[in-house]
């Protein structure tokens, strides 16, 4: 299983609150899109990796599921980690800001 | 409740039987390698003298019951008198000219001792021919609420919960399409559906029955028709169907928007040029030219294109349409040029649509909108045909990859049991062209940039199916794709990856809506899956609804 799971699963972005957030509400936009794909796909991984932890369970003894633990662990991790980043960014100033200028705007075009 | 001694109740509506082949559903009946079976035969009014001497000879065998009417009134009256009787969780249906198989009986107690709360169970059947042989395997898909508006794909075997019967009868103004009508009337009431994926049951080919000809009942057509239509109206859905000429009772229909909302048409374009119908066009204009006839007016084209010259975009601009430019000079980034352009775009409705398509049905818009007003659609697509008229493709057919369905087939060709001609239910679409909602698209995070070129749409369409949407084919739109026109149709090796670490045991599969191409171009052999369908969620559905991403 480990050499499905996603390379990047280990290789998590550290964001610091507050900091790098886009000034762009474009950009914000297109970021919290990333931030959700990202989201969803670890979702399903971590039902897979939940499956598998519990088949482990069922059928081996002993530590042996343990890294199938760590690796759940791992993924629900990075998930929130994302999680976070996304609801920070849609906290921030830009997309308060941006979502209230545009408003009006968006329903002239419709 | 023991559910392991709980036995399974059989109603068949009995009219003017062949006694012969009564006996041989009888026999079916005591064949069962499960004997915990209760048998109850509606009787349709007055029987000639043989055959209610044959009745009473079934009664001695004290799991049989026979109940009458005492006048004839019809196969709906028959089998309501039928399952008012049953004292059982769940009543099957048969027939009294066809058979169960000899596992009937067993296989769905099975089912219903590890689902006690299941609402509908439906198998696979067959067909049984004048020579005895059995034929025509309808291999059936899993639970599809937009088939079954176009088809009574469920058909035999059906096992319904006894519990709603309290509060539903058959109705006797569908004779002949009665049970087609109660499922349409009741699938948004079912909360938990199982189908076995296996024959249970042997539908006899007679000259007076719609199982060989749908033609010998143009009546029994009619009232399907009819209860397609009112099932359709009750949804809120306007709606006309008809009956389509492809061999199979199954309609098709032409629906209206029902609702405005405004559309943003993205189309994401390189600028290419190619030959379309003999001559050397940009297939972007060509593309755009097209949308004009369009009957729906309240959109907008949305054009992320690779920093085009502009006197290009000027001989873009067409009268009557809105058009909204985005420039785009990274590298190449199908998904990425997609997402910037809904980002740029204010509609209700995002429509995806490539450079190298064109428009054939005007009232494509209306029909999308129309599909999009149920809340649990994630994505609707069209008939995609190649330039000769060919099918493109049906949908997507994931089972060991990703397929596009048809492809290459005839225009007219109807497919297994009508599936080409029906709208239904699909694993995946092409974005080549596709309708969603903006709301659903930012909610799953758009397309995946981690597809630059291919698989972006198998990606979406999982990550639609893993919240908890369904993805709809229709055959009403039709549009040219002449595909891969404008840009290089090969995947790279990063692409492969990345979907088979996403999706690989949805991609291992057989898929769950087309089992039988799967079994008649793959030779799939899944006849130990269980396919189970709980209308409203999703492995992971209740998962991303507490993360608010559903």
């Amino acid at each position: 299983m480990r050499e499905d799971l996603p390379n990047k699963s280990w290789q998590i972005p550290h964001f610091s609150p507050g900091e790098n957030l886009p000034t762009d509400l474009v950009q914000a936009q297109h970021e919290i899109l990333r931030l959700r794909d990202e989201i969803v796909g670890l979702t399903k991984t971590i039902g897979v990796l939940r499956g598998e932890l519990e088949l482990s369970r069922i059928t081996r003894s002993g530590n042996l599921f343990t890294s199938e633990f760590v690796d759940l662990e791992h993924v629900v991790f990075e998930r929130d980690h994302y999680r976070q980043r996304a609801e920070e960014l849609q906290h921030s100033t830009t997309w308060r800001v941006g979502s209230f200028m545009l408003a009006p705007l968006r329903v002239f075009r419709r | 409740m023991d559910f392991n001694h709980t036995p399974l109740t059989v109603v068949s509506p009995v009219h003017q039987p062949k006694l012969e082949l009564l006996r041989q559903c009888r026999d079916s009946i005591f064949g069962q390698d499960d004997p915990n079976w209760i048998w109850i035969l509606a009787v349709d009014g007055p029987q000639d003298e043989a055959c209610s001497a044959l009745l009473q000879q079934f009664t001695s065998d004290n799991r049989i019951q026979v109940t009458f009417l005492e006048n004839q009134s019809g196969i709906s009256a028959a089998t309501n008198l039928g399952v008012s009787h049953v004292t059982t969780t769940h009543v099957a249906l048969l027939d009294q000219d066809d058979l169960l198989t000899s596992d009937a009986v067993r296989t769905v107690r099975e089912v219903i001792a590890t689902n006690p709360d299941v609402d509908y169970i439906y198998s696979d059947e067959d067909k049984l021919d004048e020579d005895g042989n059995f034929c025509c395997r309808f291999r059936k898909p899993m639970w599809s609420p937009e088939r079954l508006r176009a088809q009574n794909y469920c058909c035999h075997l059906s096992v319904f919960k006894t519990a709603i019967f309290d509060n539903h009868q058959f109705d006797q103004a569908f004779d002949g399409a009665q049970d087609h009508e109660l499922l349409l009337r009741i699938s948004s009431e079912l909360k938990h559906v199982v189908h076995i994926p296996k024959v249970l049951y042997h539908w006899r080919i007679s000259d007076t029955s719609t199982s060989k000809d749908s033609s010998v009942k143009p009546a029994a057509v009619a009232r399907a028709r009819t209860a397609a239509e009112q099932h359709l109206s009750s949804r809120g859905i306007s709606a006309e169907c008809s009956t389509n000429s492809s061999g199979y009772t199954t309609f098709a229909s032409r629906r209206s928007a029902g609702w405005e909302p405004s559309v943003s048409i993205i189309i994401p374009t390189a600028g290419k040029r190619a030959r379309i119908g003999g001559s050397d066009q940009l297939l972007v204009k060509n593309c755009i030219l097209s949308l004009s006839s369009s009957s729906y007016k309240n959109f907008e084209v949305v054009l992320v294109h690779d920093m085009l010259e502009s006197h290009v975009l000027k001989d873009l601009r067409v009268e009557g349409i809105n058009l909204r430019e985005v420039s785009y000079s990274r590298q190449f980034n199908f998904s990425e040029k997609t997402n910037l352009g809904v980002l740029h775009s204010d509609g209700d409705v995002v429509v995806f649509l490539n450079d190298d398509t064109q428009l054939i049905s005007s009232d494509w818009l209306e029909t999308f909108i129309s599909y999009l007003s149920e809340s649990d659609v994630g994505l609707v697509g069209p008939k995609l045909l190649l330039e000769d008229g060919r099918i493109q493709s049906a949908g997507h057919w994931n089972s060991f990859g990703a397929h596009h369905c048809g492809a290459g087939l005839n225009y007219d060709y109807p497919g297994p049991f009508g599936i080409f001609s029906i709208a239904g239910e699909r694993s995946g679409l092409t974005l080549a062209c596709a309708a969603t909602t903006r709301r659903i698209f930012e909610a799953v995070g758009g397309l995946s940039e981690e597809f630059p070129g291919a698989f972006n749409d198998v990606d979406f369409g999982n990550k639609l199916r893993s919240c908890g949407y369904r993805l709809i084919w229709t055959p009403a739109v039709e549009m040219f794709h002449f595909e891969s026109l404008s840009r290089d149709p090969s995947t790279s090796p990063d692409e492969i990856r990345s979907i088979y670490r996403r999706w690989k045991s949805e991609l291992d599969s057989p898929d769950p809506y087309l089992p039988g191409l799967d079994l008649q171009i793959a030779g799939v052999d899944f006849s130990n899956a269980m396919l189970t369908h709980v209308p409203g969620t999703s492995p992971h559905h209740s998962e991303l609804t507490q993360l608010g991403i559903v």
